[in-house]
């Protein structure tokens, strides 16, 4: 069976189009809504694709959808902790969105993979084997969107320690923030 | 039935005005960027223009074209927001509008 997307944006044409992409691609259109009204029909829909600003209705919606993928209009080091805490399968650039990435995330999240594209690929891929217990303890943590504060308290260390393990791994990574190297490690399947 | 010049929007936001416009039988053409516009609102003898609101300057441009072309409806429309800036012919008066599938279809089918 066709795997089933339900549109939910603000602006008509943007939604429209969104719609047209995935049928174009093979999907079906569940539905589509502004503002989650009406509200997806649960166990109608595979994939839910929502502006960012809704997630808090999101949550409330009991089983809406199988997969979870959030519209934003920029990336801040907020954004990774959040989508990842809410279970949020993937996320797409609204500005620069196209329909071959729109096509590629749908049917990456419906094969149950996540796709967070905030990050370029890295130089050399990161595996389980370069990084330290200790480094994927505190990547762990940063992924749940602790603080180091609360990183420092959780597995017993300074603060500085924390700082300097996190420095450590976004060199060893090549990664410019933290948020970039969550998303990394996120999406190579590390932690 | 009109003829609809579209000018300047992303792929996805231009799917979507196709697909409203298409539902409503209106002819469509389009224009590579808006520096071609005036010249292809020369070649096209169209009706109506569809610019994007979010460019920069946008709503500037349409008064333009307006002027240039007062035959011309203007019709310039956000992919991000729900409004739309509406120039009519003839030096009428502009207004900005809610965007929404049914508006926008109203404002392109009615001359």
């Amino acid at each position: 069976m066709q795997p089933r997307v339900w549109i939910d944006t603000s602006n008509a044409i943007f939604r429209r189009g969104l719609c047209g992409c995935a049928l174009d691609a093979g999907f079906a259109v569940a539905g589509e809504s502004e503002a989650l009204t009406p509200a997806p029909e649960p166990g109608r829909v595979d994939v839910l694709v929502f502006d960012l600003e809704q997630l808090p209705g999101v949550l409330l919606l009991e089983s809406a959808a199988d997969h979870f993928v959030a519209l934003v209009d920029a990336v801040d080091d907020a954004l990774l902790p959040t989508l990842l805490e809410a279970a949020v399968d993937g996320f797409l650039l609204r500005p620069q969105l196209r329909p071959p990435e729109l096509v590629r995330c749908l049917q990456t999240v419906v094969s149950g993979g996540r796709w967070y594209p905030a990050a370029p690929r890295p130089v050399r891929p990161i595996t389980r084997q370069r990084l330290t217990p200790r480094e994927v303890a505190v990547l762990r943590l940063l992924a749940d969107g602790d603080r180091t504060t609360e990183i420092a308290h959780a597995l017993s260390y300074s603060e500085r320690m924390v700082k300097n393990i996190v420095h450590d791994v976004m060199t060893k990574m090549e990664c410019r923030t933290r948020a970039q190297a969550v998303a990394v490690v996120v999406r190579e399947h590390v932690i | 039935m009109p003829r609809v010049l579209i000018v300047d929007f992303g792929a996805i936001a231009r799917r979507g005005l196709l697909g409203f416009l298409d539902d409503a039988g209106i002819d469509v053409i389009t224009a590579s960027s808006r520096e071609h516009v005036v010249t292809r609102l020369r070649e096209t003898n169209a009706d109506v223009v569809l610019l994007n609101l979010d460019a920069d300057g946008a709503g500037e441009q349409a008064k333009q074209i307006a002027d240039t072309f007062p035959e011309l409806k203007v019709i310039a429309c956000s992919s991000e927001r729900p409004t739309m800036l509406v120039v009519p012919p003839h030096g009428a008066g502009s207004y900005t509008s809610p965007l929404t599938s049914a508006r926008l279809q109203e404002e392109v089918g009615a001359l």
